[in-house]
């Protein structure tokens, strides 16, 4: 009995402590940032996706900030991937940072209709000097700048196994009938020249959209985005009629139709650069490099190498852009924001993160030199020096149409490489899947 | 519950076992041991991983360890503790979680209390109002309540974060308190009236000491619950979330920093399980004491 009386004693006590301490500690907790920071002359607070290595590089990019414009302080907050839910949500509170550093342009242009962003336009003249002019278009919205492209990856790129091309003599493709004519060199010297990732249907797609884009230009690449374009228009049955010289040249092709439909991308990755190879290039994005890295022995340089899709007709230098991109937006306009922004537009900001490695900054002022390798300086500069930039068209269509495993495009692409014959048929069934899919 | 049972009398006089009877249960306590070892082997891959060093964890698996055990290093751990926003988040999440726990079990008991033992009319429609409560689904309330919060300047607070668990955690606590009270013999709280006791006194001197198994049942569900979840903190804070969504916060499809999260996984895992652990004893001792003359 004693003891059970201390013990209700005890907790009683505890509990009585607690409720009389906790509002003080919750309101210490509450004046504190996550960074620990309180109160500075100038303060602008980031948010962004960035974790790890990369918040890392950033941060050391911010402390070049602070030396650039002393009495300034910047706090970087990571939101990883649910990035966009916790910037709505911050911005529902009226709790949102001065800049974000978006991952997806279509939030940005979400955010711009909904009057959620403030204009670049004292920016404008440092983004000008620069970038190249397609970023600026990149970065507006009904003519309005509203956004920076700090890095971007490029999904214009082909990786190569360097020893079957210089087995079979061959070059750097520089347009895309001599990217035909290598394939069937390589053919002839004794390797299959493609390794498709059929069974990941948005590799197709991705392929599509760079011929797309070559061939049929901007203006149709935006209103096909919109869906105000039909997919059955006579661009896009010609765009399918190209393609199919690469898909529908199946004796070309690492394990023929039949294998490529049954190959992932890490698969169709690694039967071009393990020992032995099973074909030559593989058409895919500039995140194909770490997959290369992880899963072969393969050395850049000496067993693989990467060159740019090249042009069709004469499309010039164009590249797709990948989802990973680092886009800075300016939520609140202060001075220590607005210098911020400024300042992440400059050589000097985006020098820092390429000196440390694994970024791709498309600021054509950036030295080609600072990139920790051949590959990815190349990756940069094409980016750097693009006379023509679109985002990729799953990241500006629905969902269910451009990147649900199974269906829409991924699915109808995937019936496109069984039979590449059948471009009218495709046309159709894109057309089809499109309209639902836009209609919701 | 091991523990508790070794105190036991019964159990300390037994016989030892004879080298048949061992013999005999030997593949049951083989089978027990694999399905432990297979239970633990996330947990131990967690905690390998966070001892790694970036670039190990990133290349190749953790059991790769066992060949290099030399590449082992608290030096994540170090590093997690010198990172403000995981330290900050943990204090947070430790904040939320005491609060969250003893205030529902303060308001519960007291509910429970005159729900179980003191007669006033509706009593029987409120109780059977509250177990209906039990149904609302969390994530019913979560928009409206992140409106009022912002109202209220309640978002983004420890002190709001501990109020909408405590909101939530009351139907369910009132319910297991309320039969655990129940069943409290009629006699024995009659005696205590006779003898004068007023209901205060009643339910600090008989209730209280005799319902803790329940309370503490109780507070490790709800230290759990509270220690390990996402979506309220996600959604009702944002530079003083709690653990779990700080962590998402870290997490990257393209990129990964294994040195962080797996150190701060395994540490956010770690101190409910010890809490779990020692409060588990406590509070068994507590029952026994309480049910054994």
């Amino acid at each position: 009995m004693p003891n059970r009386r201390k013990m209700t004693r005890r907790v009683a006590a505890w509990a009585i402590a607690f409720l009389a301490l906790w509002p003080a500690a919750t309101a210490t907790a509450a004046n504190r940032g996550p960074d620990g920071s309180r109160g500075a002359t100038r303060h602008v607070s980031i948010m962004g996706a960035w974790a790890g290595a990369d918040e890392k590089s950033f941060r050391a990019v911010l402390d070049e900030f602070e030396t650039a414009s002393p009495a300034t302080t910047a706090t970087y907050t990571s939101a990883g991937d649910a990035l966009p839910d916790t910037l709505l949500k911050a911005l529902a509170a009226g709790k949102g940072p001065d800049v974000a550093i978006l991952t997806s342009p279509q939030l940005m242009t979400r955010l711009a209709a909904g009057h959620g962003l403030r204009p670049l336009t004292f920016a404008r003249s440092t983004v000008a000097a620069n970038y190249a002019p397609v970023w600026l278009k990149v970065g507006s919205v009904r003519g309005n700048l509203y956004g920076i492209v700090f890095e971007a990856s490029n999904k214009s790129t082909v990786w190569y196994d360097v020893k079957a091309f210089r087995g079979a003599d061959l070059k750097s493709p520089a347009t895309f009938p001599e990217l035909l004519r290598s394939a069937r060199a390589l053919r002839s010297w004794g390797t299959r020249a493609y390794s498709i990732a059929g069974a990941d249907g948005w590799t197709l797609a991705d392929l599509f959209e760079n011929v797309y884009l070559r061939q049929a230009g901007a203006k149709r690449y935006d209103l096909l985005a919109e869906h105000k374009l039909r997919w059955t228009d006579p661009s896009v049955k010609a765009a399918l009629r190209t393609t199919a010289n690469i898909l529908g040249d199946r004796t070309n092709i690492a394990g023929g139709t039949a294998g490529a439909l049954e190959t992932d991308l890490a698969q169709a990755v690694s039967q071009v650069f393990e020992v032995p190879s099973k074909a030559a290039m593989v058409i895919e994005g500039d995140f194909v490099a770490p997959v290369i890295t992880a899963s072969t022995s393969a050395q850049p340089g000496t067993d693989f190498d990467v060159f740019a899709f090249p042009p069709i007709g004469k499309s010039g230098r164009v590249v797709v852009g990948g989802t990973d991109a680092s886009i800075v937006v300016l939520l609140r306009s202060t001075p220590a924001s607005r210098a911020l922004v400024s300042f992440l537009a400059t050589s000097r900001a985006a020098s820092v993160w390429v000196k440390r490695g694994g970024f791709t900054s498309p600021n054509r002022r950036v030295s080609a030199k600072l990139y920790e390798d051949g590959i990815r300086r190349r990756i940069a500069t094409a980016l750097a020096r693009a006379q023509l930039f679109r985002w990729d068209l799953s990241e500006l269509q629905p969902a269910p149409f451009a990147s649900t495993t199974g269906q829409g495009e991924p699915k109808i692409f995937q019936d496109f490489l069984r039979n590449p014959g059948s471009v009218n048929a495709t046309a159709t069934a894109l057309e089809r899947a499109a309209v639902q899919a836009y209609k919701k | 519950m091991a523990t508790a049972e070794t105190t036991q009398p019964a159990l300390r006089e037994k016989a030892p076992e004879t080298l048949a009877v061992r013999i005999a249960k030997a593949p049951i306590h083989l089978f027990l041991l694999f399905i432990g070892i297979l239970w633990l082997i996330p947990a131990a891959g967690l905690f390998v991983t966070s001892l790694l060093p970036a670039a190990a964890a990133n290349a190749e698996g953790w059991w790769h360890v066992f060949s290099k055990p030399s590449e082992l290093t608290f030096e994540n751990y170090r590093s997690i503790f010198n990172n403000n926003a995981i330290t900050h988040a943990l204090f947070v999440t430790a904040e939320v979680t005491i609060g969250a726990t003893i205030l529902p079990i303060l308001i519960a008991s007291l509910a429970a209390y005159a729900l179980a033992w003191i007669e006033f009319p509706g009593r029987d429609w409120a109780f059977v109002t509250v177990v209906g409560l039990m149904v609302v689904p969390i994530q019913m309330a979560l928009i409206p309540i992140f409106s009022l919060y912002n109202t209220l300047n309640l978002y983004d607070t420890v002190f709001g974060l501990i109020l909408f668990h405590t909101a939530f955690a009351l139907p369910f606590a009132i319910f297991l308190l309320r039969n655990f009270f129940a069943g409290i013999p009629r006699d024995l709280m009659e005696a205590a009236r006779i003898d004068g006791a007023s209901e205060w006194r009643l339910f600090f001197k008989v209730v209280l000491p005799l319902g803790l198994p329940a309370i503490a049942a109780l507070a490790i569900f709800q230290v759990l619950f509270v220690w390990n979840d996402f979506l309220v903190g996600f959604t009702l804070a944002q530079d003083n979330t709690p653990i779990a969504p700080a962590l998402a916060g870290q997490l990257r499809q393209f990129g990964s920093n294994l040195d962080v999260i797996a150190p701060a996984s395994f540490f956010s895992a770690v101190i409910p399980l010890t809490i779990f652990a020692m409060f588990q004893r406590y509070f068994v001792q507590g029952l026994l004491a309480g049910s054994v003359k």
